[in-house]
């Protein structure tokens, strides 16, 4: 089984658009992994939960095995896995690094992909999920999609709208291919726009209204036989956005992501694939308050820039064992600064990320192994040198004050993992996986200066000798599978040392008016995570239902709970379609009180939830030309409810209804 | 070869005479390149003597407070600087129905330049309708014991953030001027305050029985900073600290002293904005 998955696969694509036609070569290890056959845990949920084209990448994520969205307004959520997030996972587009120009993270990698651009979902968790970079928490990769080839209709097109009632939204989006023999284009665009919107029982939420444009062009060329040239680009423009859990709101967020990609393949008969691929990518965020009513007018300006280039590999020795290896580097830049207006005063002008830069090498091998018939052994070690560094005179200055050690100005980090999988009858498959991985802080955490965080109502105080965190990890997972039912069962220890957290210094006074007080991150001597996650899926003639279930629980050396874990939260769906293109789906998504939090961290207790969701759509198809209309309730039963990671406690929307209307031809 | 090799070594030996020689130039002449930074005061010739007095100030405006002073001295028929000199200043302030002076650090040789003497002058109000501010320099050639003196008037005008304050304790009035931060920045920087008790009105002599504490804050923000360095007597009434800045704006810093278990606040406004230069 596991060679039958590596070298060429031909991968489905998941839009009304895509026709199968365009080959991705990918080595899909992954797969091999969680050993079901048609395709891996996420993109199986990815497929499901898209079927409907205008929903957003945040409520596909929210479904998605292990992953939680964390929610700062009505815009951008930003994946949370097993409770890891930010610098603890490496979030990615086509392996591309990319670093966010908030210092709130307002603007997510995950913001600049919308759901008419994200072919596939490469998720990996834990310490072994080092696809483009150590962590120990593991990888979000967002696969976009790409031109295709050889289709026999040379133009495909399709536009749809979405009015959605409870934020009075409004989306368009449109995509248009050119399919040729030798070459192939694809653009796409969509515009969102939403005012504020209404919580549960009436409340209209202030400053969560957005706008927001995105923009991505694609090109391919064969080259020969076994070549294949792409340029790529995606452009995300959003203005007017509000965040409520915040005291400010983003003026403008800007964008700009560049990708140049040569893939051949069948090179000889140990190496199947080669891709080679540089990028460039740079974001600016423009944060203000001036639709706030403050004491004092703060601007937050940002930018990061990022080039990278990776080469990668996929071989095989002989009938048995087959890897991917990879050398990946990349510079990264991050500036943010703030500046201060009070009437009658001189604004007062600090460095929220002075100037740092990164620059960061690695090397990693992923092999895999066939024991027997029956039974896989995985292997996979990343060696990273991470040199990181603050470039401004002021910033040294700044972060003097606090006179805190000399600045830890890189590491060499290890990743490695070992893992086996085995076939237990024709039904069952077991696998038990071990990892270790490394991570080095986050430019906020070494040298962030008085950051706010809307969570806990702190001021955030980097810390240049800050250490790597580190995590020894174990996970476990069963599998069972027949044609009409799919169980599947995993669990998880992570161990850490060295865990990156924000601790309270009373000594320090806060900048920001109003805030509790003043974090410095540190790292602690140990951190501990373990959860559980299940997957549950029937399909009997036309009905099909699926659950997802994820727990995660944490304590902190002084055994206390580790602060920002969520609570126990399950999903369950239940669709059904007819002949003549009708579709019906049901769902119920619970999460239950969460009361094990962090008072010293600020943490309070969220409460328990439940909202449930309908949605109807139907198909028709009149010679090429294909017709959609949708209608969904979401929240259905007006549900007053915030989710234990969201900022601020600000309530998510309440009921809404949405109609949508999808067309190709 | 051996010809070869003596060239070259001539040729290096050449070489690097020249560069000493220009080298060894730059730094004889021109005394004054040095203290170019700063502004010139006054220039006078002391009477009795060969001696000529160029006076600096490190602003451009002398100011109710602690100023710095530099004195380059000259000799007539010497190119470099006279240093062995003996300056002392007296300032006072005539204020038609009486006269008052002001505390003086009489100058002393190489403070901050090699060749010149630096002193300091705390004036204690502006000059104005209330009266005029003279300053009088007593120079001593000490080559010749020449001695003689100069007078001339001085402007002094208030700054913008008070750089003096002044408070009675028991029957005494004592002056705390601020020294340090000079040119306060982002980060670290030394805190300096020159403590003076007004014994006559001539006599002002520097005060080192205080306990000095301080507290920084941003008024508008309500924050302060941590890890500053309360200022203890380093000598002549002067007590040194560290005071440290987040960031650029407007600073208020507080002072706590104690002597003799009598306390006094007061404070400072320190501000200074951001330049791009940063």
């Amino acid at each position: 089984m596991l060679l039958g998955h590596i070298g060429m696969a031909q991968t489905a694509f998941l839009d009304s658009i895509t026709d199968p036609g365009y080959i991705a070569w990918e080595y899909e290890l992954d797969e091999v992994i969680i050993g079901t056959d048609d395709d891996d845990t996420y993109n199986a949920s990815l497929r499901f939960y898209k079927s409907n084209a205008l929903c957003s990448n945040d409520e596909i994520m929210e479904k998605l095995v292990g992953v939680w969205a964390m929610k700062r307004g009505n815009y951008a959520f930003e994946p949370v896995m097993r409770g890891l997030s930010s610098g603890q996972i490496n979030v990615t587009i086509d392996e591309m690094r990319i670093l966010g120009a908030c210092t709130d993270r307002m603007d997510p990698v995950t913001s600049y992909v919308e759901p008419n651009n994200l072919d596939k979902l490469h998720i990996r968790q834990g310490a072994s999920g080092f696809i483009s970079g150590s962590t120990v928490g593991g990888s979000f990769d967002m696969q976009i999609n790409k031109p295709v080839f050889g289709n026999p209709k040379q133009w495909i097109t399709s536009a749809g709208s979405r009015y959605s009632i409870a934020d009075r939204g409004f989306s368009g989006l449109f995509n248009t291919g050119y399919s040729g023999n030798r070459s192939a284009l694809r653009l796409a665009g969509s515009y969102r726009k939403a005012a504020n919107y209404r919580a549960g029982g009436g409340e209209i939420v202030e400053h969560s209204s957005y706008n927001k444009t995105n923009l991505s062009a694609s090109g391919s060329l064969l080259s020969g036989k076994k070549g294949l040239l792409n340029v790529s680009w995606i452009g995300d423009f959003a203005w007017d956005v509000g965040y409520p859990a915040l005291p400010m709101d983003v003026g403008s967020a800007k964008a700009n992501i560049i990708g140049l990609t040569y893939d051949a393949w069948n090179i000889s008969p140990s190496f199947d694939q080669l891709t080679v691929k540089v990028y460039y990518n740079r974001v600016e965020h423009v944060m203000d308050d001036a639709n706030r009513k403050v004491l004092v007018h703060m601007d937050m300006p940002g930018n990061t820039s990022t080039l990278g280039a990776f080469v990668k590999s996929a071989y095989r020795i002989g009938e048995r064992a087959a890897g991917q290896i990879k050398i990946d580097a990349y510079r990264s830049l991050a500036h943010a600064e703030m500046t201060m207006y009070i009437a009658e005063s001189p604004p007062m002008y600090m460095l929220t990320w002075p100037d740092v830069k990164r620059n960061v090498i690695g090397i990693q091998n992923h092999f895999a192994y066939k024991l027997d018939d029956k039974t896989d052994l995985m292997a996979g070690v990343r060696i990273e040198s991470n040199r990181v560094g603050m470039k401004s005179d002021l910033g040294e200055r700044q972060v003097s004050v606090f006179q805190f050690g000399d600045p830890n100005a890189g590491e060499v980090l290890l990743n490695a993992s070992l893992g086996t999988e085995r076939s237990i009858g024709k039904r069952l498959m077991a696998g038990l996986k071990a990892g270790y991985g490394q991570r080095m802080p986050t430019e906020s955490e070494q040298y962030g200066f008085f950051l706010f965080n809307a969570y806990d109502g702190y001021d955030y105080v980097g810390r240049p000798d800050l250490e790597s965190e580190r995590s020894v990890q174990l996970e476990g997972n069963m599998d069972f599978g027949t044609e009409v039912f799919k169980f599947s069962l995993t669990g998880f220890y992570y161990y850490f040392d060295r865990y990156i957290m924000g601790v309270i210094d009373p000594e320090l006074s806060p900048m920001t008016i109003g805030a509790n007080g003043v974090k410095v991150y540190q790292n602690l001597d140990y951190a501990s995570l373990a959860g559980i996650e299940s997957r549950i899926s029937a399909h009997w003639r036309n009905l099909t239902a699926r659950n997802t279930t994820k727990f995660t629980s944490g304590r902190t050396v002084d055994k206390t709970p580790l602060p920002l874990i969520p609570p126990l939260k399950s999903n369950l769906e239940v669709s059904y379609q007819t002949k003549n293109h009708w579709a019906f789906n049901a769902g119920v998504e619970a999460a239950t009180r969460q009361d094990r939090i962090n008072e010293s961290f600020g943490e309070t207790p969220t409460p328990a939830y439940s909202i449930a969701n309908l949605m109807v759509d139907k198909s028709w198809v009149l010679n090429e030309v294909k017709l959609k209309v949708s209608l969904r309730v979401l929240n259905l039963f007006d549900t007053y409810y915030h989710e234990h990671l969201d900022w601020g406690g600000i309530p998510r929307i309440g009921r809404n209804t949405e109609m949508s209307v999808f067309v190709s031809f | 070869m051996k010809v070869i090799n003596r060239a070259s070594t001539w040729l290096i030996v050449a070489i690097m005479s020249i560069f000493y020689a220009c080298s060894s130039g730059d730094e004889e002449v021109n005394p004054e390149k040095e203290l170019s930074e700063l502004y010139l005061l006054s220039e006078h010739s002391i009477p009795n003597t060969d001696l000529k007095v160029r006076t600096y100030t490190y602003m451009e405006d002398l100011i109710v407070g602690y100023n710095k002073f530099q004195f380059l001295v000259e000799k007539s028929g010497m190119s470099e600087a006279f240093t062995n000199v003996e300056i002392s200043i007296k300032s006072m302030m005539d204020m038609g129905t009486m006269m008052h002076a002001c505390p003086i650090e009489n100058p002393v040789l190489g403070t901050e330049f090699e060749s010149a003497l630096g002193g300091a002058a705390v004036f204690v109000m502006p000059s104005g309708d209330m009266g005029r501010w003279t300053m009088t320099l007593k120079v001593t050639d000490k080559d010749t014991d020449d001695e003689g003196e100069v007078t001339f008037p001085v402007n002094i005008k208030l700054p913008d953030e008070a750089r003096l304050r002044s408070f009675s304790m028991g029957d005494d009035k004592y002056f705390v001027s601020l020294v340090e931060p000079f040119q306060p920045q982002v980060g670290i920087n030394d805190f300096v305050v020159a403590v003076h008790k007004k014994a006559s009105m001539t006599d002002w002599p520097p005060e080192q029985a205080f306990e000095i504490s301080i507290e920084p804050e941003m008024p508008d923000m309500g924050h302060g900073s941590p890890n500053n360095v309360d200022p203890v007597h380093v000598k002549d009434g002067h007590y040194q600290g560290k005071v440290n800045f987040t960031m650029d704006g407007y600073w208020k810093v507080n002072l706590d002293l104690d002597k003799d278990n009598n306390k006094q606040e007061l404070s400072f406004d320190i501000t200074f904005e951001h330049s791009s230069t940063n």
